[in-house]
């Protein structure tokens, strides 16, 4: 409720007391209320943006028919034939919090890698098994070391083509070609200050891979090192920065 | 958009003009609205004293406008519909150079109307498909591409593995669901046509299922 002194006729005027007209003005409509708020009254203009931009534009490395191979002697970057990372570096590194400015939320990280092929280049045929995984993951880091981020990681195995019923010649041909593997590997990860420890910022995320074996009846707990080789083409990496807060 | 700051303080002594008083009143600007001039729709959150937003009080679709649709009726695709298309991973391939071949996939496809220009949109995609494609130096198999109003989105290719060799065929093991996200950024305002579109030499291409969403951020 805005109230203004009326003016009465006789009244004498001067600058403190037409002054005083506005800034009654100014104090009751800087400080609306919830009741003064109608219905659907608010658009987006009047929103603060729900994201932040943190300098992060996505990320798409690999070209059709490239392959970049990657070996089981533990995580590695995942880079295409010209050296690009699958890695994102935001320009104006963000603190996560809701009580720091500008407040965000969270991180939400999206990446989707074309896999194409695992094998033993040295056991074509006889090195196959739905126990030989590729491993992916995402990191985050905070300019001295890279962590894992919660959630994020995935295998896929080197699965058969059903050889219970598939005779020897084709399964031994189908082996030695080794596309089965071919598919589409898609990583998600959420970022929030209870991963980024306070007065850290995330300097970097990236996407990261590695092959192996996993141990009988592990379901991937545990496994070893072998000899695996791992292709992989296109990948492509965004980042999106939630905002909560007021700034 | 800041608090409303009357921009001539006026004390005793002070001359009183009537510009002075006018620009009080109201100065139209176009950012920073300093005088009553704000209650003409300037009026925003800053002006709020603390108030819990709650969803009635903004309008449908202004925070984020996001769509999706699907299918779920397999869609039988023959490799006479895509004229002299050779995938890019067989051997003297077409692909890169008969873009126009790739078909929209119904429920894979979406036409929406941005209503203001975006920072970015956010479009997320699967397709699930099975075929009779062969292996070998020639293999025969689909490849699925995004477009955004009739140009492909960068890196965003899945090339479909062949299901067929020696002559047996193995869709069983073999068949994926195919899926991928991209963050197209700067998009104006107005309609744009995004979709998911296949071209195969495979003799029969059967998609079984497939999706598409796409999701755009408002806000000042």
């Amino acid at each position: 409720m805005i109230s203004i002194v009326k003016i009465d006729d006789g009244d004498v005027l001067n600058a403190t007391s037409v002054y005083g007209k506005f800034s009654a003005f100014q104090s009751a409509i800087n400080e609306l209320d919830q009741k003064s708020i109608g219905p659907g009254a608010f658009q987006h203009q009047h929103m603060p943006a729900f994201m932040v931009d943190i300098g992060a534009a996505p990320k798409t490395i690999g070209t059709n028919g490239v392959v970049h191979t990657y070996d089981a002697s533990g995580w590695q970057q995942i880079a295409d034939s010209t050296g690009a990372q699958l890695r994102i570096n935001p320009s104006t590194p963000p603190h996560l919090g809701m009580s720091l400015t500008p407040g965000i939320w969270g991180l939400v990280i999206l990446a989707n890698i074309e896999v194409w092929k695992m094998y033993d280049a040295a056991n074509p045929v006889t090195n196959t098994s739905a126990q030989n995984l590729a491993l992916f993951r995402l990191e985050w880091y905070n300019g001295t070391t890279w962590a894992e981020i919660p959630s994020s990681p995935c295998s896929i195995s080197q699965d058969l083509a059903d050889p219970g019923t598939a005779p020897v010649l084709a399964i031994a041909t189908f082996l030695l070609d080794q596309p089965r593997m071919q598919k589409d590997v898609p990583l998600m990860g959420y970022l929030t200050d209870a991963d980024v420890p306070s007065g850290e910022t995330v300097q970097g995320v990236r996407a990261v891979c590695n092959c192996g074996t996993a141990a009988t009846g592990s379901h991937g707990s545990t496994w070893t090192a072998g000899q695996e080789t791992l292709e992989l083409k296109r990948a492509n990496m965004s980042i999106l920065a939630l905002h909560a807060g007021d700034s | 958009m800041p608090n409303i700051t009357i921009p001539n303080n006026q004390a005793d002594g002070d001359v009183l003009s009537s510009q002075s008083f006018e620009e009080n009143l109201c100065v139209p600007l176009a950012s920073s609205p300093a005088s009553l001039e704000v209650i003409n729709g300037e009026l925003d959150d800053d002006n709020l004293e603390s108030v819990l937003l709650t969803r009635d009080l903004v309008q449908r679709g202004e925070l984020f406008q996001g769509e999706q649709v699907g299918f779920s009726v397999p869609l039988d695709y023959f490799s006479d519909l895509f004229g002299g298309f050779v995938n890019g991973d067989a051997a003297s391939p077409t692909e890169n150079d008969n873009l126009e071949e790739f078909r929209p996939i119904p429920g894979v496809a979406r036409t929406l109307h941005f209503r203001w220009d975006a920072p970015w949109v956010l479009v997320l995609f699967r397709i699930f498909c099975n075929h009779d494609g062969s292996h070998g130096a020639s293999a025969k198999t689909p490849v699925f591409r995004l477009f955004m109003d009739g140009t492909q989105v960068s890196g965003q290719r899945r090339p479909v593995p062949p299901h067929v060799y020696n002559s047996i065929r193995y869709s069983a093991a073999m068949q994926r669901e195919w899926s991928g996200h991209v963050m197209i950024e700067n998009v104006t305002r107005g309609w744009h046509d995004i979709y998911l579109a296949v071209a195969s030499d495979a003799p029969h291409t059967r998609l079984l299922n497939g999706a598409i969403a796409v999701i755009l951020p408002w806000g000042s």
